[in-house]
């Protein structure tokens, strides 16, 4: 792995706009020096994807098909329907791989089932399919194995080194919106008759402040980190329980955060909801959540967001108003 | 430690008399659902589906069908919000912001 490797796959864990633009161009890729008995492997035109490949597969020689997948991993890219069948069969024929090859096969990765039908494929192209194991480092096996994997390869996992990983592009964006949320809270806040008065600005927004830092770490860091541990099943839950804690902690801990009951009241609503919708966008980014199961979560949850976000907003206006008589 | 989701949820229907035992879904499970027993697929681990369609797609033999999607919040309130409806979203994968699945 290379400098310029790294560097790539630690930014697409922290920058959105750097890892839709993180691609190869679609195509017939030669690793080694294959000749027309070489396995074909397919993937997606991800780099980390092409890269996840590469490095485990050093010393062979192999075919790797890349599909246009529009820059997505194989997995959402099977979920969304761009890594297909038909893409497939489009990449097969661009690239003649035919005129290539004396063998009739291609190695699938597993978790492109969901997107394509290999009978259909076989139907389409003439190439019966395989699939693969789940994590690229264990193709060697698998290939050295007679093309099986055994029951461990085929499981997905969601370990917490898979977790630690998706931490940056939760907490970002999320922090993102708060900051833009807190600016509009401190100019309220140091409001007078003459203009904002900035001094008064920051001393009415800092609990507010802590309470929004309070709901990111237990909603986008702590609800990745421990997320078997916290009870429930539901991400909306899990979130709402160590939002609920974080709340809690901020009362006791900072005397800022408890010096009225409209604050106090404010921070046991606000944080425990904002840190429960923030575990819930989480669910995307998990390895088992089902659309069923995240259903039944949206149907209980979204009135109740709602409802926190309407009492939030309330108890925040009479903080607000409160704090503009004593200053 | 094995993660759990909502329990008694899934879709996915598994019709045995159509299923010829080629073990094509245990292959394609990524959360072990299936095993074969007496040449015929069963589901051994109904709660670990997440429906994401890959069994259903690939059984020749229509034995198994599933309400297929991704369990992605992002995507469904996305859906809720400017459809009115969770099914008719996609997440902002692919997008210019956003979480990502």
């Amino acid at each position: 792995m290379t400098l310029a490797d790294r560097y790539g796959a630690v930014m697409c864990r922290c920058n959105n706009k750097f890892r839709m633009k993180y691609i190869v161009a679609p195509g017939l890729y030669a690793l080694g020096k294959p000749d027309q008995n070489s396995p074909v492997l397919v993937t997606a035109n991800y780099r980390l994807s092409l890269n996840a490949l590469r490095l485990s597969l050093g010393g062979r020689s192999i075919w790797i098909l890349v599909i246009d997948t529009k820059g997505i991993n194989v997995w959402c890219a099977a979920g969304k329907g761009t890594f297909c069948t038909n893409e497939i069969v489009k990449q097969l024929s661009a690239c003649n791989i035919k005129s290539t090859l004396s063998h009739r096969t291609l190695i699938l990765p597993q978790l492109g089932a969901s997107g394509v039908s290999a009978s259909k494929l076989q139907k389409a192209s003439g190439f019966s399919v395989k699939f693969g194991p789940v994590r690229a480092s264990d193709i060697p096996a698998y290939l050295d194995n007679n093309y099986t994997a055994s029951h461990a390869m085929r499981r997905v996992r969601f370990s917490i080194v898979d977790r630690v990983k998706l931490v940056p592009m939760e907490t970002i964006p999320a922090f993102k919106k708060v900051g833009l949320f807190l600016l509009i809270t401190a100019v309220l806040f140091g409001m007078t008759r003459t203009g904002i008065i900035y001094r008064q600005a920051l001393t009415g927004v800092l609990p507010l402040v802590i309470a929004g830092l309070a709901a990111l770490f237990t909603g986008t860091i702590l609800l990745p980190l421990l997320l078997p541990f916290i009870p429930g099943r539901a991400f909306s839950l899990k979130g709402f329980v160590t939002g609920l804690l974080g709340a809690m902690a901020l009362i006791l801990i900072s005397p800022r955060c408890r010096s009225t009951p409209f604050l106090i009241a404010f921070n046991l609503v606000s944080v425990p909801a904002f840190s429960s919708y923030l575990a819930f966008l989480f669910t995307g980014s998990s390895t088992y959540t089902s659309p069923s199961g995240v259903k039944v979560e949206l149907k209980i949850a979204w009135p109740l967001y709602l409802a926190s976000a309407g009492i939030s907003a309330i108890l925040l206006i009479i903080v607000i108003i409160r704090f503009w008589r004593i200053v | 430690m094995k993660h759990l989701y909502i329990s008694g949820v899934s879709t996915l229907k598994l019709t045995a008399e159509k299923c010829t035992g080629c073990g094509r879904c245990v292959d394609v499970c990524p959360h072990g659902v299936f095993d074969i027993h007496d040449h015929r697929a069963q589901i051994i681990a109904l709660d670990s589906c997440m429906e994401c369609g890959a069994c259903s797609q690939n059984c020749s033999f229509g034995a198994l069908s599933v309400k297929n999607g991704v369990g992605c919040a992002v995507a469904m309130i996305n859906g809720l919000m400017t459809k009115g409806d969770p099914d008719q979203g996609t997440c902002d994968c692919g997008g210019d912001s956003g979480s990502c699945c």
